[in-house]
């Protein structure tokens, strides 16, 4: 284990800052179709936010806000959500993620602005999930050699 | 000897410093980068991806297959990690 940061300052501020990095996040992945973005940065910024967390609160801390067994599907989720999205795109008569051929919506262009939201929040998802696995993998526990 | 790979070397070197003169400059506008699809792209990305933001309409869209196998780099990164340094 990490020695924790006693200061008042760094452990106030980092937790502050932390729901607000997470806001950025989320503001990031919902608006990755129209302003620059998307799943894997807003994946990385909500994994920066847990990763602060470990530094300044410690690494239980943060291993307590999100858990091993919240992450072990949600690692998984992307690769799978992206394969069936793509599925479902052939199943409608298109190519494998022409997601423009699913007849959701009227608006062919919703429908597209939809599955690639859905997509993006799973490649959002995976990659939260893996940075801050390997980040806590990486940073000790019960394979502690020291 | 020694001597071999470097004439070998210096073979390579002049044939890549020659080719580098015929190749279009810094950000040329008639480069093959942006004269074969890329106009297309900007041109009916909208219209045919509903995404305003080119670059997701791209990545998720277009290249859809290319991002899908980077999510997956990401996931067997993870896989490793926690094959070689086991679960926290």
């Amino acid at each position: 284990m990490p020695e924790l940061f006693e200061d008042v300052i760094v452990r106030t501020i980092a937790r502050l800052m932390t729901p607000f990095i997470q806001l950025f996040a989320l503001y990031v992945l919902m608006h990755g179709h129209a302003t620059p973005g998307g799943g894997f940065q807003a994946g990385v910024m909500m994994a920066a936010s847990f990763i602060l967390i470990a530094i300044a609160l410690g690494l239980q801390e943060a291993k307590d806000r999100v858990k091993q067994k919240a992450r072990l599907p949600l690692e998984s989720f992307g690769p799978l959500n992206f394969v069936v999205i793509g599925i479902i795109c052939m199943a409608c008569g298109g190519y494998y993620l022409q997601y423009t051929t699913v007849p959701l919506l009227p608006s062919l262009q919703a429908v597209g602005a939809i599955l690639i939201s859905a997509v993006e929040v799973g490649i959002g998802v995976t990659v939260m999930a893996m940075v801050t696995t390997i980040f806590f993998s990486m940073a000790g526990g019960k394979h502690d050699t020291s | 000897m020694k001597l071999a790979p470097l004439i070998v070397v210096l073979i390579i070197g002049a044939t890549l410093a020659v080719a580098v003169a015929g190749m279009p400059a810094f950000g040329s506008s008639d480069a093959p980068a942006y004269t074969h699809v890329a106009s297309r792209y900007l041109e009916k990305g909208v219209e045919e991806t509903g995404v305003g933001n080119i670059v997701t309409a791209i990545v998720v869209y277009y290249r859809g297959y290319d991002t899908f196998g980077e999510v997956t780099v990401i996931f067997t990164a993870g896989a490793a990690v926690i094959a070689l340094l086991g679960r926290e």
